[in-house]
């Protein structure tokens, strides 16, 4: 036994080389490309934007090191405290609509169809038709439907009766910012639909027909064995409309209503208060420090919304193994 | 037999057809409020300006019908240069995506080394925060490689923006697949390489559409980053030009109409087309994310 | 407790029907059932009585009454599933006290039932812990816990021991059959499984293509099989079949033996002939006596018993259930006694011909 092995040992050391196994070339050679693009054009800008919200600009171009003096600016300075506060109550009320009109919409035409009706399939792909248009379209194609120079609103309001609770919604303060909010909703209410829609899917027959022979009606069904088992997907809807709210909506806003968010500021959301503050408009000069500022104010509010999220939310809404 | 049941059985049909009833009244008027905006503004944009104004739910009929405004938009917008700056930004940064995307998953997914679970949440954390928080810098770091008002950089961005969730759905989906068939393959002497592309790219194809729909979307009808970093005539996508081209014509309704058509139309027939593969990826990639 | 009667039961899906016309008497307090490869429309029957399928022709009645449109909590029905079907966001207790929460049933009552049924399965100690921290064997004693709290008059049970492995197969066979001769209630029961069939039933229905092939008891089906169908899937190895051919006066030849005596009544049969026979039932001879000759190809040696597959010069192969100590090797010469006693013969339409009953062999 212990001859054949030596005699062995010997013969693969005479041997030619042989590939070995192991090492990490191939490891690195697989990560390297999404590391470095990642790296390079999404970490470090968000890091630097973190610095650059530490400076402040001189007019000879060089920065100076202020510390949060920028943050204090944003925060407590009168001119840009309003409009700060003003952005993220808007973004607040902006992802409120959401919540209880697009999430619970997107819900009902979800279980709606899960329920297998005829040309259900057809109905799912029509209402998944706005979702794809860029936001800049939709948000043309509202503008002109809610226009009083067209009439189209008008029009129809008045055909069925309601023509006295039409008003130029989009130019109104009162109004502008829950109408941008439908908009928004009737663009994406697609996407919880689509992703409320795959979990119900997911639930196995066999427990529905075991809800069925336990005695409970379709309704019934729906509250105590369906919506809890779905609710880790309505937790990533909530958390996926929040982020939204600090992204998408900009492109909304800004193609309906510019940049400055009128009237008089009542559309105004972070997205727009950022790209202003960095690039300036009419009566503001453009300033890259301030611009990081609001930036990495977003940035964290993000994240505090992202650790309630993960740790208040995610946490009691148990996976279910289905 | 007993007769007790009819009454039940009755009302248990009645009940049943009631509801199917009132599942289509739901889901038929939301789908109409879905597709109404698009319907109107694509047959407006085939009337003239009368046609328009006066009767704007009508269909097109031989005295209000018209293509001036798409006369407009041929001869004044450079629609055609846009949509083959949309459709490269799009396709290059789709492939980068899912090559890398893929290679990363694979190496997350198949080997045990020390950074791989730190690997994984640094990755994720791009899913949470948007790169757009990042665009002071972005800005200032395609100046520094003198890449503003060109396609790469809008390139660049959009794969550094997909990658991560990509990495995430695709990793999720490889730690499923069978071991055995990977390392039949190392018995049969494949490299890792070969292994990749020959044994786990093949069977991770339905994922990687699921992938590539997910990412299209955003890349296609972004706004933020061509006004930002390519915003030149020469490097516009169609979701700027079509901005900036409705932003001239305002008071030419059946131009800007047209212009929106444009817009549109491609986008409804590939949709037309790809909508089974569509919304069966984003399905299938709901339920495993 | 109650009776089943199912009265040409059809079951159609768009034009295509499934099932054509199933008749059926389950007895009170009966064990029955329903066994057949995948897709014989078991599990849709059992569907039906279940109330889960809308039934497209005849009558269901349990007790006595037709239950055909009645929910399925209406009916007086409990059902255990294949895949166990435990809610997943309720702990056992919960899963076991839902049905009748949901019915209003008064507090005491419901944690009375579930402590019973827990201690008749012997969950007392699991009743706080979720689906997902249970085993397969525990998952499956809590699906049936959920049955029995709802006190029903007829358990229906689809497939319950399929996704169990081997051992425990066999264990909550036993426990299932205890279950039965304790609560006397009527059970239902579907599997692929012939030896489930065999072990469990008081009757076996063994089905195909959406039709009943036979009724009986296990031993009914084994000593008297109706056709070639359910002669060959009851029993384990199956039943061996040779070509046969008519040699006269009641006899038979089959792959070159020389006539053979059947203990079957006669009857007009023009063609081609089947003649049956179990591995069990085979004999091995030395080579040149006996029925047929031939030559081992396998010997599977289980230990207790050895399956010797020999191939006979008709080039035929036959299977036969031999002796654990058998020294017979591949390539070795065997003869095989057919003892005619044991033989089955089939018509060309695949029915049996009736045999008559003889000393002892047949029950």
């Amino acid at each position: 036994m212990t001859e054949i092995v030596e005699q062995a040992i010997g013969r693969s050391r005479t041997a030619r080389r042989r590939r070995k196994t192991g090492g990490i070339t191939h490891i690195a050679v697989f990560l390297a490309p999404t590391v470095l693009i990642y790296s390079i054009f999404s970490i470090y800008p968000l890091i630097e934007s973190l610095r650059l919200s530490l400076f402040d600009g001189q007019p000879d171009g060089s920065a100076v090191w202020i510390g949060l003096g920028n943050y204090a600016t944003l925060l407590f300075d009168a001119n840009w405290a309003v409009r700060f506060w003003n952005a993220l109550w808007n973004n607040l009320i902006l992802f409120f609509i959401h919540m209880i009109v697009q999430n619970p919409l997107g819900l009902l035409l979800a279980a709606l169809l899960s329920l297998a009706p005829r040309f259900g399939g057809t109905y799912r792909t029509l209402i998944f038709v706005p979702t794809l248009l860029s936001v800049v379209i939709v948000g043309f194609v509202w503008e002109l439907i809610l226009s009083p120079l067209w009439g189209v609103a008008e029009g129809m309001m008045s055909a069925v009766g309601l023509g006295w609770l039409y008003a130029p919604w989009l130019g109104l303060e009162d109004s502008a910012l829950t109408a941008v909010s439908l908009i928004s909703v009737w663009q994406y209410v697609g996407i919880p639909m689509m992703l409320i829609y795959a979990a119900l899917l997911s639930i196995p027959d066999e427990l529905l027909d075991a809800a069925r022979v336990d005695g409970l009606s379709g309704f019934a069904i729906f509250w105590k064995i369906k919506l809890p088992l779905i609710l880790p997907t309505l937790g990533i809807v909530a958390i996926l409309t929040y982020i939204g709210n600090f992204t998408s909506a900009f492109d909304l806003i800004y193609s309906i209503q510019g940049v400055l968010g009128p009237p008089d500021y009542s559309t105004d959301i972070m997205g727009t208060l950022m790209f202003r503050t960095f690039f300036g408009q009419q009566t503001q000069i453009g300033d890259i420090h301030m611009g990081a500022t609001v930036a990495s104010m977003m940035f964290f509010i993000i994240l505090i919304g992202v650790t309630i999220y993960l740790l208040g939310v995610q946490r009691r809404l148990t996976r279910y193994e289905m | 037999m007993s007769t007790v049941d009819t009454t039940r059985a009755r009302r248990g049909r009645m009940g049943r057809l009631g509801a199917a009833a009132g599942v289509h009244a739901v889901l038929l008027a939301y789908t109409i409020i879905a597709i109404f905006p698009v319907l109107i503004v694509v047959l407006n944009s085939f009337k003239n300006r009368r046609g328009i104004f006066t009767e704007p739910l009508a269909l097109p009929r031989t005295e209000t019908f018209s293509v001036e405004g798409y006369a407009t938009v041929l001869t004044e917008g450079n629609f055609l240069l846009y949509y083959s700056n949309s459709l490269i930004v799009t396709v290059v940064s789709l492939f980068l995506i899912l090559l890398f995307g893929a290679m990363a998953a694979h190496a997350l997914s198949e080997y045990r080394f020390k950074l791989n679970a730190l690997l994984g949440v640094y990755l994720i954390l791009g899913i949470m925060v948007p790169i757009r928080l990042g665009t002071v810098a972005i800005l200032q770091l395609m100046v520094d490689l003198s890449l503003v008002n060109t396609l790469i950089s809008l390139i660049l961005v959009y794969t550094a923006q997909g990658l991560p969730i990509a990495v995430f759905i695709l990793t999720e989906f490889m730690r499923t697949l069978s071991r055995d068939i990977k390392d039949c393959a190392r018995v049969d002497g494949l490299s890792e390489y070969r292994i990749f592309f020959e044994v786990v790219l093949p069977l991770v194809r339905p994922v990687l559409a699921t992938v590539a729909v997910f990412s299209m979307i955003p890349i296609w009808n972004d706004l933020w980053f061509p006004l930002i970093l390519a915003s030149s005539d020469a490097t516009k996508t169609v979701t700027l030009g079509v901005q900036q081209f409705i932003g001239q014509y305002t008071v030419n309704w059946s131009a800007v109409l047209a212009s929106l058509s444009i817009a549109i139309l491609p986008v409804l027939v590939l949709y037309a087309i790809f909508s089974r593969q569509l919304i069966s990826g984003i399905t299938a990639g709901a339920v495993k994310g | 407790m109650a009776q089943l009667v199912l009265q040409d039961v059809r079951k159609r899906f768009g034009k295509v029907e499934v099932i054509h016309g199933v008749d059926l008497e389950v007895k009170d307090g009966e064990f029955v059932v329903f066994v057949g490869p995948s897709g014989c429309g078991k599990s849709t029957l059992l569907r039906m009585i279940a109330g889960l399928e809308e039934v497209s022709g005849g009558d269901v009645v349990i007790g006595d009454e037709r239950m055909n449109e009645v929910a399925p909590s209406d009916r007086g029905i409990a059902m255990v599933f294949q895949s166990y079907a435990l809610y997943p966001h309720k702990d056992v207790y919960g899963n076991m006290a839902f049905a009748l929460r949901h019915a209003g049933e008064d507090k005491k009552v419901i944690d009375e039932r579930v402590r019973k049924a827990a201690d008749i399965l012997g969950l007392e100690d699991l009743l706080k812990r979720r689906p997902k921290e249970l085993s397969g064997g525990q998952r499956q004693r809590v699906a049936i816990g959920r049955a029995i709290v709802r006190d029903p008059a007829i358990f229906l049970f689809d497939e319950p021991l399929s996704n169990l492995d081997a051992a425990l197969r066999v264990q909550m066979r036993v426990e299932i059959l205890r279950l039965h001769q304790r609560l006397k209630t009527t059970m239902v029961y579907v599997t692929h499984d012939q030896v489930e069939a065999m072990t469990l039933a008081d009757r076996i229905v063994v089905l195909r293509d959406g039709r009943i092939e036979q009724v009986g008891t296990p031993l009914e089906l084994y000593h008297h099989p109706k056709n070639q169908f359910v002669a060959g899937f009851i029993g384990s190895p199956r039943m061996n079949f040779l070509p046969a051919r008519a040699a006269g006066e009641g006899r038979v030849t089959a792959a070159g033996s020389g006539p053979i005596e059947m203990p079957v009544e006669p009857r007009a049969e023009a063609g081609e002939l089947t003649l049956g026979i179990r591995p069990e039932h085979v004999e091995m001879v030395a080579p040149g006596q006996g029925t047929v000759a031939g030559e081992v190809l396998v010997a599977e040696r289980l230990g207790g018993e050895t399956f010797l597959h020999v191939e006979l010069d008709g080039k035929e192969t036959v299977v036969v259930k031999a002796d654990g100590g058998v020294t017979q090797k591949p390539a070795d010469r065997v003869g095989l006694r057919f003892p005619p006693e044991a033989l089955h013969l089939f018509g060309g339409d695949g029915q049996a011909f009736a045999r008559r009953e003889r000393q002892g062999v047949i029950a």
